[in-house]
């Protein structure tokens, strides 16, 4: 059993998580077909450290995890709200918090 | 002794005659021929089947598969071996109806025992919904003359007695999709059969040589690197599944593939019982039982991304909870072995097969979860591929450009949990 460490529910079992899909930035509503398409289908797909959402579903509670997707563990585990606040990244989560170009998945620059 | 088997002994070849020994490692493939015609990166059964199909149908045989492993080691030597052509698009039926009608003849083609077996394939239906996609997968099989025709409880109960049909179960069945030529076969020896008739027309096979590059001028593949050196190639065919992602990378190349784990395990073996293939998808589970008696189970993959082969707990308990409920009698049977392997997920639960933006570079991916039963279609129709560098009019729909123009095969209603 793999054990996933909250601050706000404290050690919890992986059973209670429900996999939400890598962490992407959103076109434009405006903008064309291929950036569409690689948003929707290109992924980067790295055995690497990744952002992912992740509901807590007994609480109804979203995380935004960094997730290495080579040895499956969890590095960070922030509430999505937080997250997407801005409020908790530091220098090294980059991609998500600069305004950087297009839909390139989230990957820190180095880990 | 009959003098006949005293001789066969002696020649040592069993019924399973494996290829002879692969120099191991080498420093450069060929031993210092630098070029190759073709190129194949992975030695699990497509690339093996598609080198086959490549020296038999376009006469090339100036070919290297390059394996970073053993062959058939990876998906090919993991899977659940169903084979079947029940599937929900009439471009997904076209292309697994031929390849079931390959698969069929394969035995006799490349002189190995795949112990093809004919089984029967039911696909569960327990809800309204799961009847409704069954309804639409039969219509859809029939019209393209795939056998596969809708059943409900009282024939279920003659094509497989041992399912718990009571109304009162939590989950009732209450129909069911069957697939009469639903088969399952000898994994391993569809790699090594394709290896050993390949070999026979000339092939290079070499494992433990794993590609660590592609060579990629003016947009134009020009051959790949190994620890040993260079090997160029007129054209190269990549058909590395789990792995895609990383070695289409390798080439410039960006897919629509997630790597996630798919687990199975192995009961100890029983007595022959059980002659179907079933499949419930409201259950997440399907069983089968192999030739030497293990019942093979198996459900949906993984729920996260992952590079492991590592197996989990989690997939075990749930396995065996909803397995009870379709055969409660197995509740002392014991799990022998549980393992996992690496499926190349595509968002359509179709492959990505064929021509890419790189002139003469050639993939063969996306088989997820799904691929096991496309290995001679998939091999034939990229050999015809890649030996003319167009893409063949059966793998037309399955096109990586089908992304960029929203075109996509959506086959989750029937390959999500039924491999
Ligand atoms: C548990 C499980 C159950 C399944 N059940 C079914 C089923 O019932 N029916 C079905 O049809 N399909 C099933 N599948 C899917 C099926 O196994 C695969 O789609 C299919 O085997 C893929 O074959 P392949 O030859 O493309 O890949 P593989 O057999 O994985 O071969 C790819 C090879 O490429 C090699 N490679 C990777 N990178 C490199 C490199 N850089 N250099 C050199 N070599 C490299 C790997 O070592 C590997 O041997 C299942 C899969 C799993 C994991």
């Amino acid at each position: 059993m793999k054990i996933i460490h909250t601050r706000e529910h404290g050690a919890r079992n992986i059973a209670e998580f429900v996999y939400g899909g890598v962490v992407l930035r959103e076109p434009a509503a405006d903008a064309g077909d291929a950036e569409w398409a690689d948003y929707l289908f290109i992924r980067e797909n790295k055995a690497a450290p990744c952002w992912e959402l992740w509901l807590h579903s007994p609480s109804g509670m979203w995380y935004a995890v960094l997730r290495d997707a080579g040895s499956d563990e969890f590095l960070r585990v922030v509430l999505a709200r937080e997250f997407f606040a801005g409020g908790v990244l530091t220098d090294d989560d980059a991609g998500l918090s600069s305004s950087s170009s297009s839909s390139q998945e989230s990957t820190p620059s180095q880990s | 002794m009959p003098f006949s088997l005293l001789r066969l002994g002696l020649r040592g070849e069993g019924a399973f005659p494996l290829p002879p020994p692969l120099p191991l490692p080498l420093p450069l493939p060929g031993g210092g021929r630098k070029r190759r015609k073709v190129v194949v990166v992975g030695g699990g059964g497509h690339g093996l089947a598609a080198a086959y199909y490549l020296a038999r149908d376009h006469g090339i045989t100036d070919v290297a598969v390059l394996e970073k492993g053993y062959i058939g080691g990876g998906n090919t030597g993991r899977n659940t071996t169903i084979i079947r052509a029940n599937y929900l698009t009439p471009e997904g039926v076209l292309f697994y109806k031929e390849s079931l009608r390959l698969f069929e003849d394969l035995d006799r083609e490349l002189g190995v025992n795949l112990m093809y077996s004919r089984r029967g394939h039911l696909t569960l239906a327990h809800t309204d919904a799961a009847l409704r996609t069954a309804r639409w997968r039969a219509g859809v099989n029939q019209f393209l003359g795939v056998d596969s025709r809708l059943v409900y409880p009282k024939e279920i109960a003659r094509l497989c007695p041992q399912l718990n049909l009571s109304p009162g179960a939590r989950y009732p069945i209450l129909g069911a999709l069957y697939h009469p030529p639903g088969a399952i076969a000898r994994h391993d020896a569809v790699a090594w059969g394709y290896a050993k008739a390949a070999r026979a027309l000339g092939v290079e096979i070499y494992s433990d040589t794993a590609v660590t590059g592609v060579v990629v001028e003016g947009g134009e593949a020009k051959g790949v690197r190994t620890a040993g050196g260079v090997l160029e190639a007129e054209k190269v065919l990549q058909a590395t599944a789990g792995l895609s992602s990383q070695t289409a990378a390798m080439a410039g190349l960006r897919l629509p593939i997630t790597t996630v784990p798919l687990q199975a395990c192995v009961s100890e073996p029983l007595k022959p019982f059980l002659d179907a293939i079933v499949v419930s998808g409201s259950l997440h589970t399907y069983v089968s039982q192999s030739a030497r008696g293990e019942l093979v189970m198996g459900g949906s993959a993984d729920p996260a991304p992952l590079y492991s082969t590592r197996p989990t707990l989690e997939f075990k308990e749930s396995l065996a909870a909803n397995l009870l409920e379709l055969f409660p009698f197995i509740g002392g049977v014991k799990v022998l072995r549980q393992w996992a392997g690496m499926a190349d997920m595509t968002p359509d639960f179709s492959p990505v097969m064929g021509v890419t933006p790189v002139r003469n570079y050639f993939i063969d991916s996306g088989w997820g979860t799904w691929g096991f039963k496309a290995t001679p279609a998939a091999g034939k129709y990229m050999a015809q591929c890649v030996a003319s560098g167009e893409q063949p009019e059966l793998l037309r729909p399955f096109a990586l450009s089908r992304f960029g123009e929203f075109n996509l095969v959506g086959e989750r209603g029937a390959a999500s949990v039924g491999h």
